[in-house]
């Protein structure tokens, strides 16, 4: 009885305000806040199988050779009670991981810049210039790239051992662009044919040359285009194991992908933990690139240079 | 600033589409020329011929009395602004209306006081800064303009810039924009489709149709004087009256007979085209403005009166465009009600003959009170009939 006096005060207020409230979120807004629960439900479980794999990969890494040993099986539980970067200190001192990554650097960042710029100045002539049998040339471009990949290796590595070119990671590159030069291509030209010609007509006569015009205005304007066929192609370089595997011989010339497979191998046992932090080394360009490529990639790029 | 120079030029685009033919124009320096013409007449064809974007098939093009057919356009020294503008999305307006200056090596400090110049003639002074995406379609224009002015190029070619703005920013531009290159003394092209921008902008309006030059005078005499029927119908708005009719003479009198309506020829009118004396007894088109139309009576004096029933009346406040029928042979030349007027009027069925009836217009003070469906009996101003020949499309005069 002593509360009633403070609580009829607070409660004043509300006959007026919680039916107002009420009346506003139902029913509608019940069954909004409903489906938009199912909605983050399924996302959350899409996300949770998308990334459980690489939590498991990050875990493990983070795992002694010890612990790594008693726990096969995930006995160490979810997540392990003691974490150390002993494994990536492992791969850095022992195993000499430094070299690969480089290795794979060089290959890759080679093909994407070789790639970007033949790729840009082929389907810019594909896209603007009046080539004879345009299309035709672009449909074969295109089915180059989806060669199959073991189907090549065979000649491929007949063709560089009389060339002498095997256990040499620069020859890769030759292998890689194979690869990432027609996609790029074909990437590039289509996006290059929907810039308004007037655009470029614009610069032409503002006073650039074609190739200014190309550097100045349309590869700015592409951006995302030139984006997504460096992104393609580093990953493509960055990721490959069949070439790389099928033309190496000598460690020192091994790329990551190559080298991982070696790395936990001792005698009698493979030691994950090692193989698992070499993976989380070489996601990080990838995740890095793809984060860059996010705020780069936005739609309409092109908006506002014409009509109102 | 320097004159450009059309002659004989051709155009026929790889699909043998011929675009433009043997098209001859003078742009004197400081002038501002308009090419106009419906759309697919080639205009757009021949500007870029002049710009070096488009390859010309025949005859010269001189700027400054240079030939240029086979310079690039960034050795014309001419300036485009084009009908979607084209603005550069991924640069500020500044860095936009700079960079031709910056492809030519200007120091920074250069292009930064004419990119402000140029910012304040067009009052974009507070937009520098932004990108194209921000802006509306009128500052769009503006951008374009500031581009093609910052250069101070030998000529101004401009395709239908106006086109994309709503009527009123682009009654508003066109003033702006003429009052611009007329402060500027640059020749200019200006390519519309617009008959009421070329009448208004133009030093003198070039018409064109089909790739073909049908006339190119000062805006006045091409609407007094039409060379043709094609330019008689695109010129003026509404558009003149065309019928065909019948020119008799006789005992000195010319007349012509539209229906059962016969206009005498005022002899003013025969003086200044002598050869309608040999088109006796022979169908011609008769042309009348709207303007020179009035609602009045048949008087014993004035026996030439069309008599017409209204069928549709527009209030403009300063004046009634009163549209209607008559007894005639309605003559309705390529070019014309290129503004889609009358085409919603139903469509006479005539029983034959001389029972056909044909559309016409006419402009009259609103004071008079007239009815849809009223018969009334139209005055024409004879002294400015127009004649052409049938077959050719040519106007009669001498
Ligand atoms: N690249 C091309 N190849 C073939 N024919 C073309 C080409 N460009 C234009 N044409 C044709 O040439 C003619 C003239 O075109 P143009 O663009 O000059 O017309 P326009 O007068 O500018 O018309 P609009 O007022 O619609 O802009 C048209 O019949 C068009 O179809
Ligand atoms: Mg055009």
């Amino acid at each position: 009885m002593a509360t009633s006096p403070a609580r009829t005060a607070l409660a004043a207020p509300a006959p007026s305000a919680v039916p107002a409230v009420h009346r506003w979120r139902s029913p509608r807004g019940r069954r909004h806040l409903g489906s938009q629960l199912l909605f983050y439900l399924a996302v959350a479980v899409v996300v949770l199988i998308a990334l459980f794999p690489f939590f498991w990969i990050l875990r493990t890494s983070l795992e002694s050779n010890s612990e790594f040993v008693q726990g096969v099986g995930g006995a160490n539980g979810l997540i392990p009670a003691h974490l150390t970067l002993s494994s990536y200190i492992d791969d850095f001192t022992q195993l000499h991981f430094l070299t690969p990554l480089i290795n794979s650097a060089i290959v890759a960042l080679a093909t994407t810049v070789v790639t970007v710029v033949v790729a840009s100045l082929a389907g810019y002539a594909l896209a603007r210039l009046p080539i004879r049998g345009g299309g035709v040339i672009l449909t074969f471009v295109l089915l180059a790239g989806f060669f199959p990949v073991l189907a090549m290796v065979g000649p491929l590595f007949l063709l560089y051992r009389d060339f002498g070119l095997l256990d040499n990671i620069y020859p890769l590159i030759l292998t890689y662009l194979v690869y990432t030069l027609p996609l790029a291509t074909w990437l590039l030209r289509n996006f290059f044919a929907q810039i308004p010609k007037e655009l470029e007509e614009a610069a032409l006569v503002d006073g650039a040359s074609r190739l200014q015009t190309l550097r100045k205005v349309v590869i700015p304007v592409s951006v995302p285009a030139v984006f997504t066929a460096g992104i393609l192609s580093f990953i493509l370089a960055w990721n490959d194991f069949a070439f790389a595997l099928s033309f190496l011989d000598s460690p020192s010339h091994f790329t990551a992908p190559l080298a991982i497979v070696i790395f936990g191998q001792s005698q009698f046992q493979t030691f994950y933990n090692r193989i698992d932090a070499a993976v989380v080394v070489i996601t990080i360009p990838i995740a890095i690139l793809v984060l860059i490529a996010q705020r780069r990639i936005v739609s309409g790029l092109t908006a506002g240079s014409l009509k109102g | 600033m320097a004159t450009i120079e059309l002659d004989h030029v051709t155009k026929v685009y790889p699909n043998k589409n011929q675009a433009v033919s043997d098209l001859s124009l003078d742009v004197a320096d400081g002038e501002f020329m308009v090419l106009v013409g419906p759309s697919g007449c080639g205009k757009t064809t021949a500007l870029r011929m002049v710009a070096g974007l488009e390859e010309i098939s025949g005859g010269t093009v001189r700027i400054g009395g240079r030939v240029v057919n086979d310079l690039s356009p960034k050795e014309r020294d001419v300036a485009m602004v084009f009908q979607n503008y084209a603005l550069y999305p991924h640069m500020t307006v500044a860095e936009n209306i700079g960079f031709s200056l910056k492809l030519r090596h200007l120091d920074k400090a250069e292009i930064n006081r004419r990119v402000q110049e140029a910012a304040q003639t067009l009052g974009l002074e507070g937009m520098l800064n932004v990108k194209p995406a921000s802006l509306s379609g009128g500052q769009r224009q503006r951008v374009a303009m500031g581009r093609a002015l910052v250069r101070e190029p030998a000529v101004f070619l401009m395709d239908e810039p106006l086109s994309n703005l709503d009527a009123k920013l682009r009654v508003q531009m066109r003033a702006e924009v003429s009052r611009l290159q007329r402060r500027l003394g640059v020749a200019t092209l200006y390519v519309t489709h617009d008959q009421i921008e070329a009448m208004t902008m133009g030093d003198r309006v070039a018409v064109l149709a089909h790739g073909v030059l049908q006339q190119c005078e000062a805006p006045q005499t091409l609407y007094d004087h039409p060379a043709n029927l094609f330019v008689a119908a695109f010129i003026g708005s509404p558009a003149m009256n065309i019928y065909q009719g019948g020119l008799e003479s006789d005992d000195g009198q010319v007349a012509v007979r539209l229906g059962d309506q016969r206009i005498v020829v005022p002899p003013s009118e025969l003086k200044e085209r002598p050869a309608l004396a040999q088109y006796g007894g022979r169908q011609v088109a008769v042309g009348i403005r709207p303007e020179h139309l009035a609602v009045g009576h048949e008087l014993p004096d004035n026996p030439s009166v069309l008599h017409a029933e209204i069928d549709l009346l527009e209030s403009l406040g300063a004046e009634v465009i009163v549209h209607f029928r008559i007894k005639a042979d309605h003559i309705r030349p390529e070019g014309a009600a290129a503004e889609g007027e009358d085409q919603t009027l139903p469509l006479a069925i005539g029983a034959g003959g001389s029972d056909k009836t044909a559309p016409g217009v006419a402009r009259v003070d609103p004071r008079v009170q007239l009815k849809v469906g009223q018969s009334v009996t139209l005055v024409p101003d004879t002294e400015h009939l127009q004649f052409f020949d049938l077959e050719t499309g040519a106007t009669i005069t001498s």
